[in-house]
Parts: structure tokens; C-alpha cells; sequence
């Protein structure tokens, strides 16, 4: 019933335009390669600027793991025409402010600024496109080296903030993409020579890698001439290195995990392999993570943290790369051990199947992913980054109305089909983490996973 | 410049035949000699809201907001806990926290399935001087919105599950899993040095009187709550006083009464300075907390002080992130921040650092206080200020949520928005001089200071002996529970 008019009108239709998923932007591929995509939001003053580069952790090779995160620092560390520290003075100096991440596949960069500093923003993010060697000193690399390694000692001394990161290293095998730290190994980080790091900015900043949105308060027209002025002189021979190849799933067999940390509590955390994004499952799989625990009236969160108080924090959450996704489910307690922790979750999955969802609870966990579209879309940076993530995953930078019908489309009965294929015939890789001295609270067989 | 060069050029290659010279495109060579001109942003304007007395006691202040794409409701019952209890009360909390979990005809599954449906959020809450209900609603879910809205309000049940479920997470965080965190210790760590037991603001928690609580103490609490002090309901959105008035005045029926709006109490601060270390032995890391007093919203040093926040610890760039992360490398963030409350005011810097940089680290956050009340700033630390304040001012009207937060902001101040932009604008009147007087003032050298250092306490002390600096050491669990 969606489906249908959803088919019959063309973006930029009446349909279209009242559909609040929709964000009708221009999209221009830019003669050095780089898709620039417009979309002009005159309700405040504000412009946002999100660029995504295609490279991310999976890029690294031997010898310069967590060089991609890295960038995420150098990137504003200056350029031939912008001195050291003034990437975030002039660009604060004119209102606005920056920040970036970096994932498996991805490294971003997104500002947001008055209208009146958008040359600030555009002579700043071409200025480290085109000319970021002149700026990678030896002097800068050396901070940032420290600066990297605090923020892992940081997270690491978290409690549980080791977790994510292990997780990853033990589900995907070493030769896969996946396997090590987004912020990589403290080895590779103390070693980065400028040379090297040269080469990989080389290899992989240039513009034809990048896709760079702008919203806000602007006139497209005008604003196409400032960004072709201000690239016009970027070289155009960088970036764009063929990728690490795909790797196939993992085909390992799943094994226990353990980490020792400063906690009271023990966590455990189940996961599995699962599908890319875009893949036809990965709607129904999202949806099966929020039936299973999104809050109160939710199968999980009322039978073990509601009803019966047997944890104290449970979640679920999927993540879906460009290689592989995951479905993590993890629940923390002080007095339920982790085995049977696991008999629970095991069991509340299988409900899935003995009960299969009413559609009253697969509307709700339609509504909630909507919701935060939705939600996202109400501010220009917002809008910048879904825009660019629609156009890297589906071609199309106005993508979410179709996304919108995929989840739509989802039964009941594909909920079923994805919860008994990739988690009940499936057997979970498993990390428990307990407190320093609790190891024998374990999983049988579990080991010690230590990140180098 | 560039319209100079490409004559030039196509002169050069002009044939002097009469054939008609190709037209030849002059390659336009972006200038980045100089960061480009910058367009001072407009401090744009927001209505003032229309003020509508519902009943004896409570008022509706309404504005309409173009664009935004939900409505934001807040009833605001003027009066919290230190009216009504003395103090803060395990009660009062509970009930403020609880009163949103079931309501009406509704259990707290069906509860919350409606708001995910709708992609509605209702949140209760009880504090210090006011409480309320706050709901977000897209506009096509109005009607719906406004029902549960006024459900939570009236009718909230607090079911035994959800009453047992909150003693318990109440139990597990301040016994289990708050005491582990580097970052609860320090915030509670700190919020208790500063605030003393016997100050209603620095109540400590009551495990004893929290794992009593029952249903009906707390519906009764809410109950007070609601009857017996004034109600203001705030209302923001794209929608016509029409769609959201009726139900409002029928919402608030027989609810409120007329009294005059609570006022915060005032808090000299700390008359001496004290370090506070929190041992937790083997952590590699300290979380470095350090605390000055500040002027009040009353004081004429507010507007100064927040711009020398700014320079100090309110952006990237500001000083004490640029030498502790960029220049020393000893962090991935520092930063500050002005907690600027009716009637008293606090300065907090927040670092995180290894166990070995400590000290260094101090020193130098010591000496960024002393410099800032000894040296001029810069003109473009000043003006990045001021720009700053003017982006940020134009964020609130993007969102119903935002802009909520700015008209709550004028009222709990007791402000018109006319007199809460002109706070925007005299922001931008700040001159150097004015900034390095009032740091001079408020973080002298000798000016009381609390330090909370949560890591590995023989390694934190290990590197104050040098300053000179003697600590108190705690236990995680007494920090926690401000037991010290």
C-alpha cells in the first residue's frame, strides 16, 4: 500500500514534498571528482558542513593501524595556507565550531557556522583537502601521537570501556577489515613517521573520495560558485585507493571472552555476525533488536529488568558496515551469574519464535527508528549527515522516504525468519566482563582478551 | 584581483587578426593568502510569549515558533522540594521521577507504547524550587500528546513494579556501579565538598529512607506537589494558541494554587580551599575536578565571567585545552564551565590525565586562572566570544526543544525575552579590561578552591607533594554517598 505511491511519484513531486523524510538537495559531482550535495534551510542563520571521506579503520594496513582515527586529529592540526591551531581559530573566530569521527569505514568532518563565515568554512575544508601535507609536521604528529593515546587511556579506563573494542577483535578473524581498534594498537600509534602518514593522507583524501553536504541559510546557486572557486585549485590526482577487498564472514568458530576490570558488576554480551547496510534483512534485524528491549512493555526489559529485577542495564543494538553487521545483546547484574545471564537472554530470544510479534509491537519499534530520523532532520547538521550517508550507501542523497519502505514493509513473520537465521541457529561469540579477582564468575572456557 | 589577471591574460593570447579571438577562461586561483571577510551574525529576535491565566494560580505562556516540527509543553509547578519538604527528600525525588512511569487507565508498558507510537515523550520530575511534566510532540500527534500529558500530571499511579525497580536501581548505582566510576565519584565527590550536608542543595542520599518508599507515600507527594503551589504551563510550536489552549485550562482544573514563585537560597561557598583525593588504587588515570566560586545571575561580574569562561574553557581553542591537549599533550579534553544560578555561581574545570601528568597539570590550570586575572586577552579571543554567544542564541529557534530551552530559561529568571536577548547583547559589549578585572576578583591566586582528584591515591599524592598540596583521602563509597 506504501509502496505504490512511493513508486509512482518521482522525487520533487508534490508526494515528495510533503513527506517529512524527504530532503529534495541538489547533487553535483564537481569536476575534481567530489559530490557536493545542497540543501537550503532559511528557518535560522545556521549552515552545516559535513564531508565523509572512504576511508576508515578497514583501510589500514600492517604497521599503520588506527592512522585513519588519527586524521580525524591532523586533519586540524593546519594546511599549506593555515597555520598550526588556526583551523578551529578562524573558523571560531567567525561563530562556528567542528568536530569529526572515525568508523570502520568512514572518517567525517562536520561544522557547523553562521552564514556569513560559509568562505571561512569552505577556504578551511579545502585548504586540508587539497594542501594538508604542508601542515604534517613532526612536531604536530608528536601531539597528536599523545593526544590519541590519552584518549584511549581514557576510554580504556572506563569502566567497561574496554568492551566495544574486544568485542570486535574476538568476532571478526585477524585477517578480516573489522578486526582490530578504530583507534588502533599503541605500537602502530607511537610509531607513525610523517612520511608514512603522508602517504596514506595521499592515498586516501583526495576529493573524488569525498562527499560533502551543505544545509543551512544560503542560495544553492551561489553557494555551488563558492565551493567550485574554492576546490578549483585542490589536486585532483589523491585519494580514492582501492579499498581493502571484502572479507567474508567470519566462519570461526564463536568462543567465550573474558576482560577483568575495576567494576562491581559482572556484564555479559552476546553477539553476532549479521549483514551489511542495505542488505534486505537489515530492516527486519533493527527491528528485532527494539521488540526484544527499547523500555518498558518490551520482551526482554519487562521479563529481566522490569517484571523480574534479575539485571541491572540490558540492552540491544545493531551496527551495520559496509563489510558486515552485527547484533549485540548484553545484559549487567551484580547477583545473576553470567551463566545463567545467558540462559535468560538465550531464552527471551526464543519467545521471538514461540510468540511471534504482534504487529501492534512491530508498529512501535517501526515508530521508534522513525522517530529518530525524524528527530535528526529537525537541525541543518542533522540533515548534512543523512544526506551524505544516503548518498554513500543508495546513490541517491534523498534516500530515507525509500528507506522508510523497507522498514514499512517489514512483518511479523520476517522478524521471525531473522531472529531463528542469524541468533537461534547461530551460536553467539560471548565476552563476560567481571570484576578484577571474579574470573571463576566466567563462562566456561572463556579467555582473556587482552588489546594490544 | 582576479578579474585584473584574467584580462591579462586573454589579452596576451589575443590574435591581432580580425578573427574573432576563441573565448579563453581564465583559470580563477582561489585567494588564500588571508582567511576570508567574516558576516557578523544577526542576533535574531524571539517573540515574547502571550501570557493566558488558565485559573486562580496558573498561567499559560504561549509563543509560536515557525517551522519547528513538534510542540514542546512544560508545566512548571512553581514550587519543588526546598518549599515544600525543607530539602530534597528520597520521596520527592521518587515521586518527580516515577509519576511519568504509569498514569490514568494506562500501565506502564501501554504507557510507553502509546508515547513510541506517537513519537511522544513525557517526563516527570521534582527539584530543588520547581517540578513539572514536559512533553514533545509532533504536531499530527497533538491530541494524543496533550492526553497523556495531562495524565502524567493528574493521574500517575506508581505501580508497585516500577516503585520496586527504582529502589533498586537507586541501590545498585550508589553501592555498586556509581562507586566504580571515575566519573560519578568525581561529580558527586565534588557537588558534596562544595555543598555542605546541612545545605539543602547538599543533601546526602538516604539509602535507609529510599529502599522504604512505597506507592502511596509518593502519590500523595506528587499530589502536594500539584495542588498546592502555582502552575505555569510554557507552551512552544507551530501551532495556534486554539489547538493547545482548551485542553490545557482543562488539564489544569482544580490543580494549583496562587502564591508567589520560589526563589533560590543563597550559598556563600567554601571559605577555605581543600583537596579532596578519591582512592581507587591501580587506576592509571585521574580525573581532575577543581572548583572556584563565581558571581550569581545578580551580579554585574556575570557578563564578564562568562566571556572569561569562554576564553578559558568554553570552546576548543579555549586556553586550558589548548595547553593541556594541543600544546602538552597530557589530555583528550579540557575544559570549564559557569554555572550561573540566581543566586550564587560556580567555576568548574574538568580534566582527565595520566597519574604522572598530574601535577604538571595542575600548575598549569593554577597559572591559566592567574593569567586571566593578570593579562589582557586577545581581540580575537573577544570576538569569537561574542560570535559564538550570537550562533548559539540563533540555535534556539531550530527545534521546539530549543526554543523551550531559552523561553524557560528567560522565566525561570524572571526575564522577558526582551530582556533575556538584551543579556545576549550586553554579552557582546564585554571589553578585555572588564574580563581580566572580574577574573581578577572571583579567581585570585588565594581565592578558595576545591580540588577533587579521583585515581590511584598514592600516585596523586605522590605528585601534590611537590605543590605543596595536602589532600584529604576518601573512600569511592563515601564519596558517592557524601559521607566524608
Amino acid at each position: 500500500m506504501v509502496l505504490l505511491p512511493l513508486a509512482l511519484f518521482a522525487p520533487g513531486s508534490a508526494f515528495a514534498a510533503d513527506d517529512p523524510l524527504s530532503l529534495p538537495a541538489t547533487v553535483t559531482t564537481l569536476d575534481n571528482g567530489m559530490v557536493l550535495i545542497l540543501l537550503e534551510d532559511h528557518r535560522t542563520d545556521t549552515v552545516a558542513l559535513h564531508v565523509t571521506f572512504g576511508v576508515g579503520a578497514r583501510d589500514e594496513a600492517a604497521g599503520e593501524l588506527g592512522c585513519a582515527h588519527l586524521f580525524e586529529h591532523l586533519m586540524f592540526e593546519g594546511s599549506r595556507n593555515v597555520p598550526v591551531n588556526k583551523f578551529d581559530e578562524w573558523l571560531t573566530l567567525a561563530g562556528g565550531e567542528n568536530n569529526a569521527y572515525t568508523s570502520n569505514d568512514v572518517t567525517a568532518y562536520h561544522m557547523t557556522f553562521p552564514s556569513g563565515a560559509l568562505d571561512v568554512a569552505l577556504f578551511l575544508e579545502s585548504d586540508r583537502v587539497g594542501f594538508l601535507d604542508a601542515g604534517l609536521t613532526q612536531e604536530n604528529l608528536e601531539n597528536q601521537q599523545k593526544v590519541v593515546l590519552q584518549e584511549r587511556n581514557e576510554g580504556y579506563a572506563e569502566p567497561n570501556g574496554r568492551d566495544w573494542d574486544t568485542l570486535g577483535k574476538i568476532l571478526y578473524p585477524p585477517d578480516h577489515p573489522y578486526h582490530h581498534p578504530v583507534i588502533g594498537t599503541v605500537a602502530d600509534i607511537e610509531g607513525f613517521q610523517v612520511d608514512a602518514v603522508n602517504s596514506f593522507w595521499r592515498r586516501h583524501y583526495g576529493p573524488k573520495n569525498a562527499v560533502m553536504a551543505i544545509v543551512g541559510n544560503f542560495d544553492s546557486a551561489e553557494t555551488l560558485e563558492r565551493v567550485k572557486y574554492w576546490f578549483s585549485d585542490v589536486p585532483t590526482d589523491g585519494g580514492g585507493e582501492k579499498r581493502i577487498p571484502e572479507a567474508p564472514i567470519p566462519k570461526g568458530t564463536p568462543g567465550n571472552a573474558l576482560v577483568e576490570d575495576d567494576v562491581e558488576e559482572r556484564t555479559l554480551y552476546l553477539a553476532w555476525p549479521t549483514v551489511p547496510h542495505q542488505h534486505p534483512d537489515e530492516p527486519a534485524l533493527d527491528l528485532l533488536s527494539s521488540v526484544l528491549s527499547n523500555g518498558r512493555g518490551t520482551r526482554l526489559d519487562d521479563a529481566l529488568y522490569y517484571e523480574k529485577p534479575l539485571t541491572s542495564a540490558l540492552f540491544t543494538y545493531t551496527s551495520n558496515g559496509d563489510l558486515s553487521g552485527e547484533f549485540y545483546l548484553a545484559a549487567a547484574s551484580e547477583k545473576t551469574k553470567p551463566k545463567k545471564l545467558l540462559q535468560l537472554l538465550t531464552d527471551g530470544i526464543a519467545t521471538i519464535v514461540e510468540t511471534p510479534p504482534t504487529v501492534e509491537e512491530i508498529e512501535r519499534a517501526r515508530r521508534s527508528q522513525r522517530s529518530g530520523w525524524l528527530d535528526a532532520m529537525e537541525v541543518p547538521e542533522g540533515k548534512a549527515e543523512l544526506l551524505v550517508d544516503c548518498y554513500r550507501a543508495t546513490g541517491a542523497a534523498d534516500c530515507m522516504p525509500a528507506e522508510w519502505t523497507k522498514y514499512a514493509a517489514v512483518t511479523p513473520d520476517d522478524v521471525v525468519r531473522v531472529a531463528q537465521k542469524y541468533l537461534l541457529d547461530a551460536k553467539p561469540w560471548t565476552l563476560t566482563n567481571v570484576p578484577r579477582g571474579d574470573v571463576k564468575s566466567a563462562l566456561a572456557g572463556a579467555q582473556v582478551v587482552e588489546l594490544p | 584581483m582576479i578579474l585584473t589577471l584574467a584580462m591579462s591574460f586573454a589579452r596576451a593570447v589575443a590574435p591581432a587578426a580580425e578573427v574573432p579571438a576563441p573565448e579563453v577562461v581564465a583559470p580563477v586561483v582561489p585567494d588564500r593568502s588571508a582567511p576570508p571577510a567574516v558576516r557578523d551574525p544577526p542576533v535574531l529576535p524571539l517573540a515574547e510569549p502571550e501570557v493566558h491565566e488558565l485559573a486562580p494560580g496558573v498561567t499559560a505562556r504561549y509563543v509560536r515558533v515557525p517551522g519547528v516540527r513538534k510542540v514542546a509543553i512544560n508545566v512548571v509547578l512553581d514550587a519543588g522540594m526546598v518549599e515544600q519538604d525543607g530539602r530534597s527528600s528520597p520521596l520527592g525525588e521518587g515521586a518527580g521521577y516515577l509519576a511519568d512511569a504509569a498514569a490514568g487507565p494506562y500501565d506502564a508498558s501501554t504507557l510507553q507504547e502509546l508515547e513510541d507510537l506517537n513519537e511522544i515523550d513525557v517526563a516527570s520530575y521534582l527539584g530543588h524550587h520547581e517540578g513539572g511534566v514536559d512533553l514533545t510532540v509532533p504536531i499530527d500527534a497533538l491530541p494524543k500528546g496533550l492526553e497523556l500529558l495531562s495524565v502524567v500530571l493528574r493521574e500517575p499511579t506508581f505501580p508497585k513494579t516500577e516503585v520496586k525497580r527504582y529502589r533498586l536501581d537507586q541501590e545498585v548505582f550508589y553501592t555498586v556501579s556509581g562507586p566504580s566510576s571515575q566519573a560519578s565519584v568525581a561529580r558527586s565527590a565534588l557537588s558534596y565538598a562544595w555543598f555542605p550536608a546541612d545545605h539543602p542543595y547538599g543533601v546526602r542520599p538516604d539509602l535507609q529512607r529510599i529502599g522504604k518508599l512505597d506507592g502511596a507515600a509518593l502519590a500523595a507527594r506528587w499530589d502536594r506537589a500539584i495542588h498546592e503551589a502555582p502552575i505555569t504551563v510554557l507552551a512552544v510550536g507551530d501551532v495556534p494558541w486554539e489547538a493547545v489552549g482548551p485542553a490545557l485550562t482543562k488539564m489544569v482544573e482544580g490543580l494549583g494554587r496562587p502564591g508567589t514563585p520560589p526563589k533560590e537560597l543563597p550559598f556563600a561557598g567554601p571559605s577555605a580551599s581543600r583537596v579532596l583525593v578519591v582512592d581507587l588504587p591501580g587506576q592509571s588515570q585521574v580525573a581532575v575536578r577543581a572548583r572556584w566560586k563565581a558571581p550569581s545571575f545578580g551580579e554585574p561580574d556575570k557578563d564578564a565571567i562568562s566571556v572569561a569562561n569562554y576564553f578559558l574553557g568554553g570552546a576548543f581553542l579555549s586556553r586550558l585545552n589548548l595547553n593541556l591537549r594541543e600544546e602538552k599533550g597530557f589530555t583528550y579534553g579540557a575544559g570549564s564551565r559557569y554555572g550561573l544560578n540566581q543566586t550564587y555561581g560556580t567555576f568548574t574545570v574538568q580534566v582527565d590525565v595520566k597519574a604522572e601528568n598530574l601535577g604538571a597539570t595542575v600548575t598549569e590550570i593554577k597559572k591559566e586562572l592567574h593569567r586571566i586575572g593578570t593579562e589582557p586577552g586577545t581581540e580575537e579571543e573577544l570576538v569569537s566570544a561574542r560570535r559564538s554567544f550570537a550562533a548559539d542564541w540563533n540555535r534556539t529557534l531550530q527545534t521546539a526543544d530549543a526554543a523551550m530551552g531559552a523561553y524557560s530559561g528567560a522565566f525561570d529568571r524572571g526575564l522577558t525575552m526582551a530582556e533575556w536577548r538584551a543579556w545576549t547583547e550586553r554579552l557582546q559589549q564585554v571589553t578585555l579590561p572588564q574580563v581580566q578585572e572580574a577574573a581578577g576578583r572571583w579567581f585570585a591566586d588565594d581565592a578558595p578552591v576545591v580540588w577533587v582528584l579521583v585515581g590511584d591515591a598514592k600516585a596523586i599524592e605522590a605528585q601534590l607533594a611537590p605543590l605543596g598540596m595536602k589532600a584529604e583521602v576518601v573512600a569511592p563509597e563515601d564519596a558517592i554517598l557524601g559521607t566524608f
